[in-house]
């Protein structure tokens, strides 16, 4: 797993989760590759204080990768920022569902909507 | 043989036959307190054989220690003088089993003519005295409503009367103590208690003094308590071991121990007004108490928003003394107040107790000031009554006619109960609704008003484990709409006359045969005749068609009785001038592990890190092949498993390597159940931790996440040190995020 950046404007910033393949699309975010996101997320966001990332390879998130995330929302909320996601597979947005994450990060359709959603 | 021999052995033969046969336990004894005969009833009643209590004295077998002093100092006087005080009068008595147990009898001994024998014909009294109990129990009950309303009604002091309910309700429950609280609310949204009456617990001077300064009014903010508990759940909490209990918050150094609690919430118009708790009650609390109390908890409801809308009144008076159109204002605003009361009355929430196999819904919208509508439930160990009804005509009078229903139904049901019982069966729903008509009627007649009813009863025939009959008294009520197998409407309903018109009406039942998946539909008239502002009104064929909408979206009954008053506002544009009234009750599908929708399939898998997805693999290729099941229940039930899995792993297997997790899938007609086995550590659920932006933990969602995906979740430890997890998810909800 690695974590690709890509800045849209000097205040935000995507950051994708890619295999080591780049046309995979069966990426895990669980309990095997939390410790490896954990380790390059700080670095992937840099400075930026608005982040999209963008879910469009991961197949499955567990519950250990719920709360990585939720840890980078806390992060970046504390410094002013805000963190949106974007392109999230179909079994990914079920458990999204399920713990009513909707209701706490904008969850988005692809990264241009998610830019959009910052701009207003 | 002769024939005098012949005659003796027959005589013998059927006095043997006799004594056998007999309901009730025969013993005779001599003079001297010897058993010479005890029969198979009292072989029964007593737990002795007749072997070994023939011989012995009768005393040291069926009497208890108090009384045996007393017996034979009667057995003495009877053999000196030949006075028997007791023979041939029914006395009742207590006597003792063998294994020590005491219970009631009812006795009658007679003197063999001539001879020093005595014959005593005992009948175990238990069921009938647990029977008169039950109905004091009652009748106490309702004398406290009584009571309680007349005297806030006669002096306006709502503390002195919360002082009486208080009193009643803990000698009732047999409580040692307890309180009675209206609920308030901070600006901030937090719940308190403010208490009206509470015993007086004061376990030093210094407690004393804070109590007569401040009792009865004492306020409780802390939440973090099984009061607390209460108020922020809004529903019933027991506690019958409170030491252990997580939700306590304990108690100031000095208090008295409370070993049992239960709070009781009070609801009116659906918003949570005030509390009762209760403690320290012998056997414990149970939800049968909490039912029975419940007419006592709506009438404490009433109570507390009465007294609300006086002190309105009274401020409203006092500011505005000179502006006669205000007060106008404020006299029909308590009438309007007063009307609503009412209706917390007669309607009820949904039962506390269901019965095993069927679902009950209830949807109550109550509008501007007033309708008699009611309903109300009636519970006995294998049947459930469903009483929905209007009171025709407006006003207080509808509202007070329709209270008298709802207290005089209790009433008639614990009389004919107390009669039916005798003969081993329950009152039938044309005996309750006769009986009601007869109470009610002359009643009606004077003040020109009328009731309708249905009266249903939902019974389980013997043998059977759920329920298989609905008998319906149908007395002028809107039709019952039954949906069967889904989509086929049918309207049951009868041609008796509504109560109050007829003096002599003679009320006819008539029973119907349920089937597994059956959806039965109770509304008053409100739904029907809601008129959209073109002036059509609901009708009969919306109400079948939003219903059968219901049932072939799978809703539970709730969802849709709430889906049905839903349809009826948008109907008139948010306009409802009637109250709605609407009961579902949905009979279970038959057991489904009778209707397989796919065989079991089972499978075993270690634990090592890279392959442990391998049992995600084989749920991918069982689920893709089960027919009809949604894609957002394929993925709840990978995303489940693999919680409940990643759980295992961490706290039954503690990580080690060479452990095996065996997992066994079956998708059944409405459910997919998942048995996962472990031969692990024991484990316990952990609470459960919604997601949230300020919490620094980062774990601990798993379990939550598998609660969600999964309706029914089980977790026991076998005998033979498997931890075996049970999880079961209801097919066919896209989404639970309803709130």
């Amino acid at each position: 797993m690695k974590l690709m950046s890509q800045d849209f404007s000097p205040r935000i910033r995507s950051v994708a989760i890619a295999g080591n393949d780049a046309a995979d699309v069966t990426v895990r975010l669980d309990l095997s590759t939390v410790p490896l996101f954990k380790q390059q997320i700080s670095s992937a966001i840099g400075e930026a204080e608005n982040v999209i990332l963008d879910l469009s390879n991961v197949a499955f998130v567990d519950s250990s990768g719920l709360g990585a995330i939720l840890s980078c929302v806390r992060d970046l909320t504390a410094s002013g920022g805000d963190l949106k996601i974007c392109s999230v597979q179909q079994r990914v947005m079920v458990m999204f569902d399920l713990v009513r994450l909707p209701k706490i990060i904008g969850i988005h359709e692809d990264v241009n909507a998610a830019i959009a959603a910052f701009g207003s | 043989m002769p024939l005098d021999n012949f005659l003796i052995k027959r005589e013998h033969t059927l006095l043997r036959s006799v004594l056998d046969h007999s309901m009730d336990a025969i013993i005779a004894i001599d003079s001297d307190s010897t058993i010479i005969e005890f029969n198979r009833s009292a072989e029964e009643m007593f737990g002795w054989s007749r072997a070994v209590a023939v011989g012995n004295y009768l005393h040291e077998m069926i009497i208890p220690e108090q009384h045996r002093a007393g017996h034979l100092a009667g057995m003495a006087y009877l053999r000196e003088s030949g006075i028997g005080p007791i023979l041939g009068k029914r006395l009742e008595l207590i006597a003792q089993t063998s294994a020590g147990v005491i219970f009631p009898v009812e006795l009658t001994v007679s003197a063999v003519d001539g001879e020093m024998i005595y014959v005593a014909s005992l009948r175990d009294l238990t069921d009938r005295k647990l029977a008169e109990q039950h109905i004091e129990r009652s009748d106490r009950l309702f004398r406290a409503i009584s009571t309680a309303s007349q005297q806030y009604i006669r002096e306006g002091n709502v503390d002195e009367t919360f002082a009486i309910v208080l009193n009643e309700v803990l000698d009732i429950t047999e409580s040692e103590y307890g309180f009675v609280s209206e609920v308030l609310y901070e600006p901030t949204g937090e719940p308190y208690i403010r208490t009206y009456a509470l015993t007086n617990i004061a376990w030093n001077e210094e407690m004393r003094a804070i109590y007569d300064a401040m009792a009865p009014n004492l306020e409780f903010k802390n939440l973090k308590t099984l009061f607390g508990a209460m108020l922020t759940t809004g529903e019933v909490v027991i506690s019958n071991d409170t030491a252990t209990d997580p939700r306590r918050g304990g108690l100031p150094p000095g208090h008295p121990p409370l070993d049992r609690f239960c709070g009781l919430p009070i609801h009116h118009s659906g918003e949570l007004v005030g509390m009762i708790g209760l403690s320290n009650r012998p056997q414990g609390y149970d939800l049968e108490m909490v039912e029975f109390l419940e007419p006592f908890l709506a009438a404490c409801g009433n109570i507390i928003v009465t007294w609300r809308a006086d002190k309105a009144r009274v401020l409203a008076e006092a500011e505005r003394k000179s502006a006669h159109d205000a007060l106008e204002v404020a006299r029909r605003r308590e009438a309007e107040i007063s009307a609503v009361i009412q209706n917390s009355l007669l309607l009820r929430r949904k039962p506390v107790l269901t019965p095993h196999g069927m679902d009950v819904g209830v949807c109550i919208m109550g509008f501007t000031a007033v309708t008699g509508d009611y309903c109300d439930f009636v519970t006995f160990n294998d049947r459930f009554d469903i009483v929905v009804g209007d009171v025709m005509g407006k006003g207080v009078t509808a509202a007070m006619v329709g209270s008298a229903v709802k207290g005089q139904l209790h009433r008639v049901v614990r009389r004919l109960q107390e009669r039916t019982m005798l003969f081993g069966r329950h009152p039938e729903p044309q005996e309750i609704v006769g009986g009601l008509q007869s109470v009610l009627t002359p009643q009606l007649m004077t003040l020109d008003s009328f009731v309708t009813l249905t009266y249903a009863a939902f019974e389980r025939r013997d043998g059977a484990d759920s329920v298989t009959d609905i008998t319906i008294v149908d007395a002028g009520h809107t039709p019952i709409l039954r949906i069967r197998d889904g989509n086929r409407p049918h309207w049951l309903s009868g041609d008796n006359v509504p109560l109050g018109l007829a003096d002599r009406e003679f009320y006819m039942q008539n029973s119907h045969q349920v089937e597994p998946g059956d959806v039965y539909i109770f509304f008053s008239d409100g739904v029907t005749e809601a008129v959209n502002p073109d002036d059509v009104p609901f009708g009969k064929d919306r109400v079948e068609q939003v219903s059968v909408d219901g049932v072939l979206s799978r809703y539970d009954s709730e969802q849709i009785a709430n889906a049905l008053a839903k349809a009826v506002m948008v109907w008139t544009g948010e306009r409802i001038d009637d109250d709605i009234t609407i009961v579902v009750v949905k009979i279970d599908e038959a057991p489904s592990c009778v209707v397989v929708r796919k065989e079991r399939a089972y499978c075993e898998f270690p634990v090592e890190s890279s392959e442990r997805i391998g049992f995600a693999d084989f749920l991918e290729t069982y689920l893709r092949d089960v027919p009809g099941i949604t894609d957002y229940d394929r993925h709840a039930v990978i995303i489940g498993v693999t919680e409940a899995v990643n759980n295992i792993v961490e706290h039954g297997l503690l990580f080690q390597a060479n452990q095996r997790i065996q997992l066994e899938i079956e998708a059944r007609i409405t459910d997919i159940e998942i048995v996962i086995c472990d031969r692990g550590r024991e484990y316990a659920e952990p609470p459960i931790k919604e997601i949230s932006i300020e919490d620094n933990r980062e774990r601990g969602y798993g379990w939550m996440i598998l609660r969600r995906c999964f309706q029914d979740v089980a977790l026991v430890r076998n005998p033979l040190g498997y931890n075996i997890l049970t999880l079961q998810r209801k097919t066919g909800i896209v989404s639970e995020d309803a709130s």
